[in-house]
């Protein structure tokens, strides 16, 4: 049983491909990464999943009942303090005022607000601030997908940090599924069990990457050594543009590095390429 | 909401000392311009305010400025239904938009006194031509300011409310409605202030009551104070208007702009 099956989508906006046709299904529960550089159609595939885009090429079939979803920016209504944003996607369940006050502020408690935090607009909130807003808004509703649009891009590593274990500990709770695209291999590796390298323009599945273990039981550790052996990978190196590595004899990856099960897909010989 | 606005309006008030001073400053400037010039052209603020007391006490001060209040309020309803109505349907394709922004131009710079004429032309004197005037002359402020509004509609907001599933009735309510009315507060007040000026200047020509009559018959008779009264009179009621209602309930609906202190 998939939550999200997406078959064959390819997208063009006017004339220019952005994206060849991909498939790629998300079990329940499962965590999936969509990794690659800037303009190769990852954003355009995380709108289609979230029905944002007439899908004209393939299709995107979702059975996933609530929908938490986080942009690049964290899109809050800025004439609603945060209490209010946080409860926005309960509202629109259609649940009465107080209980989904009364969700939003414990959700907004496990995300680390103090009571006088939730009566601030917007405008009065750090950015990190923001960012934790967005993903308790995504929480509160309980979503069984999730559906993560490189949301810490803009963080510090120490509050990418933070808000990285807090969506891993919410994940554990509700065992919801988690489509997300990122630019950033780290934070690929600490969030998802899988990962897709896009790349290319337009953009296309390279390859498929799955480590020995599913992200809960990564460590710190297990995820900057696959991290760093990710980066040493020609094809992902090829995919964001990075020079090739020289050759030295010690750069041999460490014998400890845990294991990636790596699967290439060759370059569209038809316009109908999938992953 | 009662209470809260009650509180804010009290806060405003309090917050009120800069302005009295600057208006002091003001005072002051009349007086010695009044001493220099002597009383027939400029009579001394004193002299002023004592006209205003006696025109209250004759009671010829009431009936005149709630004649031009209900023509101001008349002609401000009408702009902003009107305006707020054509300029959203107009916003809402981007063909309208681009039709109507020649239009603005063109109303915005037609002078309120050729709608004047034209308004004596088609109503005749007596209410309706001064209404019409007040209402064309604040139209264009009104209809560019909800144009904008909602051609200026925040894309990644609206995508957010979508992929929550927000219906649409919450859509409008909760995404549209405060981004709209963050465009038209300054508009309307900027409309409410053209609303006075066209007032008193359609009274002056085209009625036979109001304040812009009244200071048609101070002129005819060279009464320089009568005519200061009423000018005085015209300005305390649109700054009571605008501070003492408009700003503060300003204030308090859009508190989420300014960072808390």
């Amino acid at each position: 049983m998939s939550l999200l099956r997406i078959d064959g989508f390819g997208h063009r906006y006017g004339m220019r491909r952005a994206l060849w046709p991909l498939d790629l299904h998300l079990a329940a529960g499962e965590s999936v990464a969509v990794l690659g550089p800037s303009g190769c159609g990852k954003s355009t595939l995380l709108q289609a999943a979230a029905g944002l885009l007439d899908v004209a090429e393939g299709r995107i079939t979702r059975d996933a009942e609530r929908l938490g979803i986080m942009f690049q920016q964290p899109c809050l209504l800025p004439w609603r303090n945060a209490l209010d944003n946080i409860a926005l996607g309960l509202k629109a369940r259609g649940l009465g005022r107080q209980e989904r006050h009364a969700r939003a502020a414990a959700m907004a408690g496990r995300m680390g607000f103090k009571p006088d935090d939730l009566a601030l607009y917007p405008a009065s909130l750090s950015g990190g601030m923001q960012s934790r807003v967005a993903l308790a808004r995504a929480l509160a509703i309980e979503p069984d997908l999730m559906l993560l649009d490189e949301p810490f891009a803009a963080l510090d590593i120490g509050l990418r940090h933070e808000l990285e274990q807090l969506l891993l500990d919410e994940r554990a709770r509700l065992g919801c599924g988690l489509l997300m695209i990122t630019h950033d291999p780290r934070e690929a590796l600490r969030l998802a069990d899988r990962l897709l390298v896009l790349g290319e323009q337009p953009g296309r599945c390279l390859l498929e990457l799955v480590p020995a273990h599913p992200a809960a039981l990564r460590s710190e550790r297990d995820v900057l050594a696959l991290d760093a052996q990710l980066r040493a990978m020609p094809a992902v190196r090829a995919a964001f543009g990075l020079p090739a590595l020289p050759v030295n004899a010690g750069d041999e990856p460490a014998a400890t590095a845990p294991a990636i099960a790596v699967q290439t897909f060759a370059a569209p010989a038809a316009e109908r390429h999938e992953c | 909401m009662l209470q809260r606005l009650l509180a804010a309006w009290i806060a405003w008030l309090w917050s009120g000392c800069s302005a009295a001073a600057g208006l002091a400053l003001l005072l002051a400037a009349w007086q010695i311009g009044a001493e220099a010039l002597g009383p027939l052209l400029l009579p001394t603020p004193l002299e002023t305010f004592g006209r205003i007391a006696g025109l209250m006490a004759e009671g010829a001060l009431w009936p005149e400025l709630a004649n031009t209040t209900r023509r101001v309020l008349s002609g401000f309803s009408l702009a902003i239904g009107i305006g707020v109505v054509l300029g959203v349907a107009a916003g809402l394709s981007p063909a309208g938009a681009l039709l109507a922004r020649p239009l603005i131009t063109v109303l915005l710079g037609m002078p309120p006194i050729a709608w004047l004429v034209l308004a004596l032309l088609w109503l005749g004197s007596g209410d309706g031509t001064t209404v019409f005037t007040i209402t064309v002359a604040a139209l264009p402020v009104v209809f560019g300011a909800a144009l904008q509004g909602v051609r200026t509609m925040d894309a990644p907001l609206s995508s957010m409310a979508r992929a929550f599933g927000l219906p649409w009735h919450l859509r409008v309510l909760d995404v549209g409605l405060p981004h709209l009315f963050a465009w038209l507060f300054p508009a309307a007040i900027t409309a409410l202030g053209t609303c006075w000026k066209v007032a008193v200047m359609a009274e002056l020509l085209a009625s036979s009551d109001g304040i812009g009559a009244a200071l048609a018959d101070a002129r005819s008779q060279l009464d320089t104070t009568a005519a200061l009264a009423w000018v005085v009179c015209v300005l305390l009621a649109l700054l009571l208007i605008e501070y003492g209602l408009l700003e503060p309930v300003k204030r308090e609906v859009e508190r989420w702009r300014e960072p808390a202190r």
